[in-house]
């Protein structure tokens, strides 16, 4: 069976921004849950370092095709783009720097979850916006 | 070619759904299917089997079943120390219930009284290797600090035990309910290199709800290693054979130091409720701690530790109208009344259960159990304990 090669990127990208926002509103669920109540371990456990990891390689996968377009957008849209691709490569990196993510349990660790979360969320939000305006513009030519 | 758009609230929506179905099931796999499943408790080889030290060979444990043992009373571990405690003969067992008669038998025998004036004694047990009283403090207007009561309702165990071996745990893979527990004690001594077995305790209280594998990350049953780590997220309770309980906090934590002396039972739930020299501790770190388990009132179990083989369980009933229950501090300060050297803080809230000879005397909210803490008779099996260095069951 032939793959368009196309066809598969745009299905990859309109998923992308869904799955992203999902994933990240879990996460803040967690980080709220877990101010209240650590003992349960909602961060601090495999189940969620697994999802993280997931969601960096999303939001990257995302901010890859909303970069294309980031030139006709704000100025804080544009900032919002690269704090998303950075926080998302700091966890990627060290997911592979170390492994068991013991670094997850720190302070610092733990405000840069929260900016990752809270920010790739409302850049999904806008990617969902992005797709759909894409199509649009198709359906309009 | 056209693509028909879905309107932006059925998007919405749909990921609303999708979220929900991802926050459920994490849940299923991270709370529900982490407690109902047996989780990985691994079967530990002899080399984890911490050996009880052998420090005289002539000791014999003596059988409670066997009424030819004339070995001399003042065997065991304890027994040099408590040998008063104990009654002097191997078939002869006082069983109390009622308070007045119980006054009058630890008067009789000059023992200590409680003089609280809301309490009432509401068990007494005397064996040749145990002796427990436990008293039932009922107080609508129980000072919990300077400036304020509450109503509380507070069970006692005062415990003197001959063995180590009568200090004992009873623990299973999944959650099941008190009563099962204690049925089957003795759920976790299929192993290698065992000599002892229990009968029903006399005694029990909740444990460190070890199935929690998120929190238990270190854990001890009747001399068996069963979790390890090399890190402590929150305080743990050692009890050794020597008799002696220790509090470790995660800096104070030395695994090697602590395999070394022979661990005999390791909980992790804490925290530790009394400083080095037995004040009660009047901060909690929230650090691992949540602040509502710390500063509300809540149903409480908990462990005290005078001196080897004299021990005492706490629990307090809460969540009730006429029993609140105690903020962790109270908690701390009840035990430093007590005058114990140690105590700890075991799994409360609906966990917070209890059982005396035959009557479960607080049952939580009937919250399934992992494990249960007994003092009971415990009966040889073979002649190794001494030569080999068995462990309870």
């Amino acid at each position: 069976m032939k793959i368009n090669r196309k066809r598969f990127l745009e299905v990859i990208y309109d998923i992308t921004p869904h799955l992203s926002l999902v994933l990240c509103l879990m996460h803040i669920t967690f980080l709220i849950v877990d101010l209240f109540n650590r003992a349960m371990a909602f961060v601090n456990n495999d189940i969620t370092k697994w999802l993280l990891l997931v969601s960096a390689v999303l939001a990257l996968t995302m901010c890859s095709d909303l970069h294309a377009h980031a030139d006709k957008t704000s100025r804080l849209f544009r900032v919002s783009l690269r704090v998303s691709v950075i926080t998302a490569c700091l966890i990627l990196f060290v997911f592979i720097l170390d492994h068991e993510t013991k670094i997850i349990n720190t302070t610092t660790t733990k405000y840069m979850l929260y900016i990752y979360t809270l920010n790739t969320a409302i850049l999904s939000f806008c990617g969902i916006l992005h797709r759909r305006k894409v199509y649009e513009q198709k359906n309009y030519q | 070619m056209k693509r028909k758009l879905f309107p932006l609230w059925l998007v919405i929506v749909a990921d609303i759904l999708l979220l929900a179905i991802g926050l459920c099931t994490f849940a299923y796999f991270h709370h529900i299917r982490i407690l109902w499943a047996p989780f990985d408790l691994h079967e530990p080889t002899a080399l984890e089997i911490y050996q009880k030290p052998n420090k005289n060979s002539n000791e014999k444990v003596l059988d409670i079943k066997n009424p030819d043992d004339n070995t001399p009373l003042t065997h065991g571990d304890f027994g040099e120390r408590f040998g008063s405690f104990f009654t002097n003969s191997v078939t002869k067992v006082n069983n109390l219930t009622k308070d007045a008669e119980i006054r009058g038998f630890l008067e009789l025998h000059g023992f200590t009284v409680s003089d609280n004036l809301n309490s009432k004694y509401i068990g007494l047990y005397q064996s040749k290797d145990v002796f427990i009283t436990v008293e039932k403090i009922n107080d609508l207007g129980y000072v919990v600090s300077a400036d304020e009561t509450m109503m509380e309702t507070i069970y006692i165990y005062d415990i003197y035990i001959r063995n180590i071996e009568n200090f004992y745990t009873s623990a299973y893979e999944t959650r099941t309910s008190l009563s099962n527990l204690i049925k089957n004690v003795g759920y976790l001594t299929n192993a290698n290199g065992i000599s002892f077995a229990a009968g029903l305790p006399i005694a029990a209280i909740n444990g460190d709800y070890w199935g929690n594998t998120n929190q238990t990350l270190t854990a001890v049953r009747n001399g068996k290693l069963y979790l390890e780590t090399d890190e402590l997220q929150t305080d743990i309770l050692v009890l050794y054979y020597d008799g002696a309980m220790e509090v470790y906090t995660k800096d104070t934590y030395d695994k090697e130091a602590i395999n070394q002396r022979g661990p005999y039972q390791i909980w992790n739930f804490g925290p530790g409720l009394l400083d080095d020299q037995g004040y009660a501790i009047k901060q909690f770190s929230s650090d691992f701690y949540d602040n509502n388990v710390i500063t509300t009132a809540h149903p409480r179990t908990g462990i005290g530790y005078y001196e080897p083989g004299h021990y005492c369980f706490v629990t307090v009933e809460g969540r009730k109208a006429k029993a609140q229950g105690f903020r962790m501090v109270h908690l701390a300060s009840f035990f430093e009344k007590l005058g114990c050297s140690v105590a700890y803080n075991m799994d409360g809230g609906g966990s917070s259960q209890s059982y005396f000879n035959g009557k479960i005397l607080y049952n939580g909210d009937g919250r399934h159990l992992f494990d249960i803490i007994c003092i009971g008779e415990v009966k040889s099996t073979a002649n190794t304990r001494r030569t080999s260095g068995g462990n309870a069951s």
